[in-house]
This record gives structure tokens, C-alpha cells and sequence, in this order.
């Protein structure tokens, strides 16, 4: 249930942007997240409805995208994505493998109204 | 009005962690992360990892712990410095705390610091403490299914435990499955098959661990040459 925790920072990071764009309420928020993140997308949105009310993201819509993990083989230098974690690579069998995506955890884009209108 | 940016949602633990890392650097301190499934033996790891290096080096002990303080008391016996941290229901450990403990060690005389982690296959993998090495711990009452199931702690870790192994006659683990499936997701780590308790396979751990600890204070002393 690493998903209320990382939520929970989400939140955190909302006020600080809010505040310093001068923002008073949201509508929408927007994240990126990786493979290697084990989120359970059903769990990330159940943990930001069920808290986002107490914070200035109340009512606000969440989009989650998610990123492929993608490698690097260390030994013939194919580029591939990892599919099911299998971090083997496809041209060459190597196990040496560098990933390069995936761990991504980012709030990509905020959508709100200023104090002024 | 919408705002575009990339921002880390994790970026307070970010900070705190680089706080942890620039701490650490500082006093040529090794730090080890353990991870495993509840039971899998870390608490025992521990008890004989304390058992094998205290003679040769100082080691410092972080229990944590989501309700009891149990697993500090079974390691009190050995002398090491301990810092209890009482999760309260929390599935994983977050970079502050740790700096708050490592807050209240006298990091000048330490040469690592271990941490036994939440019992969690899952979240732990996800939180960057500032360690410099993930140890993952399976066991083999847990099936040989394991690394397959939480693939992202295996590919993590710098080394893998497989305790236990005392108890394979006595289920249906296969030993070669595990390793096939380790193999998958991370080609290249040291895997140690080991009886922590019985004490099968610890020496080669310690041989490992040794020669980290050594490794990192080389690394050390030349960059602040
Ligand atoms: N047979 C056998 N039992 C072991 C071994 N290592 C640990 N155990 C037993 O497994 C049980 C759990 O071990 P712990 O070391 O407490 O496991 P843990 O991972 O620290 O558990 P939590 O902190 O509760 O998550 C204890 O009863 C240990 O005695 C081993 O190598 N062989
Ligand atoms: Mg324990
Ligand atoms: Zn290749």
C-alpha cells in the first residue's frame, strides 16, 4: 500500500505548486509514473479521491499515464523495452543490461484557477 | 490555468535522502538496506551477520519495526549500537527517519549501518533511504516463485539472500527455478544460499559483505584525496 504514502507527497507537492502559483482551487492533475514503480493504478486513484478533499486538489480529476521500462544492453548496446521484468537482452541474451526508463514517479501538469478570478 | 512541469513527486524524500548520502560520505559510513517478506529471517541475518563482523568492524543496527520492539531486543545481546523505529502501521521506511537516527549516532566511530527494514516485499523497494546497497532476503518456505512475483526488489537489490535452505528437503522448493527466475531479472547479482540460523552458506555472505565494506572505504579515502 505504497500508494497512500506516494499519494500523500503528491498532495504535499500540489500545495507547494498551488501556493506558489498563486493558485486557490484545482481541477485537474496530471502524473507519470514508471513500470519499476509497482503502482496499482486502481489503488493510486482510490488513495487520491479518498484524500484529495482535505487538501486544495478537492474535486480535482487525476490522469495517471505510465511509462514502459526501457533498457540498455551493456554489452551489444540494443535498446529495448522490458517487457513482464524480463531484463534480458532481446538481441543478444545478455543479462547486463542498464535501464534507462521506468522509475519515473512526476506530477507532469496542474490545472487550476487563480485568487484573482 | 494550466501548468506544465516535471516535478518529482517524491522529491522530499529526495532531499532528505542526499542529506543521509552527503552524511554518510562524510564519515566513509557503508550503508545496507534489508528487505524481505515478514519471517524470512532478516532479524536472524542479522544475528549472524553481528556474529561474524563485530570483531573486525563497527556496525550499527537499525530495527524497524511496525508494532513491537522484538527484533531489537533479540540483537541487544551483541553490543552493536541499535536505533529502534516504530513505524505505527507505516508498510515501509522514508529517508527522514532514518536521518533522524542516524542523528543520534556518533558516525565518526561506525563503519556501517545496517537496516532491517519493514517486513514487505513491495514498498521498501520503492523508498530510496540513502542506502548504498538493497540486500533482498527470500526464504524458502516462501516458494521458489518469489523473484518472479516482486520482480523490482530483485532487480534493486545488490545482493540476494536465499535463507532457509536448511528446509528444502522438507518442501517442494526448487532451488533451480529461483535461480532461473533470479537470472531473468537481474542477470548479474550475487545470490547466497544460506541457513542463518543453522549457519550453512553465512561465511560466504560475510566474505561478500567484508569486501563491501573494504570497497567502499577505498572508495572513499581516494575520492577525498
Ligand atoms: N529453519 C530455519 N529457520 C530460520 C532460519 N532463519 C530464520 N529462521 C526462523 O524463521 C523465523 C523468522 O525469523 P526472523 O529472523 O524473525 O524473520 P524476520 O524476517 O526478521 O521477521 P519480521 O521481522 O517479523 O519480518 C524464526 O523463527 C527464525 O528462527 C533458517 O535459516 N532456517
Ligand atoms: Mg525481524
Ligand atoms: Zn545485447
Amino acid at each position: 500500500m505504497h500508494e497512500m504514502s506516494i499519494v500523500e507527497h503528491l498532495f504535499g507537492v500540489i500545495a507547494e505548486i498551488a501556493e506558489k502559483e498563486g493558485l486557490s482551487s484545482i481541477q485537474r492533475v496530471e502524473v507519470e509514473i514508471g513500470g519499476m514503480r509497482q503502482i496499482v493504478p486502481e489503488l493510486f486513484q482510490f488513495a487520491f479521491d479518498a484524500g484529495k478533499d482535505r487538501t486544495i486538489a478537492a474535486g480535482a480529476e487525476l490522469a495517471m499515464t505510465f511509462v514502459p521500462i526501457q533498457a540498455t544492453c551493456n554489452v551489444c548496446g540494443a535498446v529495448f523495452e522490458v517487457q513482464l521484468h524480463e531484463y534480458v537482452c532481446g538481441s543478444c541474451g545478455a543479462v547486463d543490461v542498464k535501464v534507462t526508463a521506468g522509475k519515473e514517479i512526476l506530477i507532469t501538469s496542474i490545472e487550476g484557477d487563480c485568487d484573482d478570478n | 490555468m494550466i501548468i506544465e512541469l516535471r516535478q518529482d513527486i517524491l522529491v522530499a524524500n529526495q532531499k532528505m535522502v542526499s542529506v543521509v548520502k552527503e552524511r554518510l560520505a562524510q564519515e566513509k559510513v557503508l550503508m545496507l538496506n534489508i528487505i524481505g517478506s515478514p519471517g524470512s529471517g532478516k532479524t536472524s541475518l542479522l544475528e549472524a551477520t553481528l556474529a561474524g563482523l563485530t570483531e573486525r568492524f563497527q556496525v550499527a543496527i537499525i530495527e524497524a519495526d511496525v508494532e513491537t520492539k522484538r527484533d531489537s531486543e533479540r540483537l541487544e545481546r551483541f553490543g552493536a549500537p541499535l536505533y529502534h523505529i516504530n513505524t505505527g502501521g507505516m508498510c515501509h521506511l522514508e529517508s527522514d527517519i532514518i536521518l533522524s537516527s542516524l542523528d543520534q549516532m556518533d558516525l565518526a566511530s561506525i563503519d556501517v549501518v545496517i537496516i532491517e527494514n519493514v517486513g514487505n516485499l513491495i514498498c521498501p523497494a520503492d523508498f530510496d533511504i540513502g542506502e548504498h546497497a538493497k540486500i533482498a532476503v527470500s526464504s524458502v518456505p516462501e516458494g521458489d516463485d518469489k523473484p518472479s512475483k516482486y520482480p523490482v526488489l530483485f532487480r534493486e537489490a545488490e545482493a540476494v539472500v536465499l535463507n532457509k535452505v536448511d528446509l528444502v528437503p522438507y518442501t517442494n522448493f526448487n532451488t533451480e527455478n529461483f535461480t532461473t527466475d533470479l537470472r531473468r531479472i537481474n542477470g548479474t547479482v550475487p545470490l547466497f544460499e544460506l541457513s542463518a540460523t543453522g549457519g550453512d552458506g553465512v561465511q560466504a555472505w560475510l566474505d561478500w559483505l567484508v569486501q563491501r565494506i573494504e570497497a567502499s572505504q577505498a572508495v572513499d579515502v581516494t575520492a577525498s584525496i
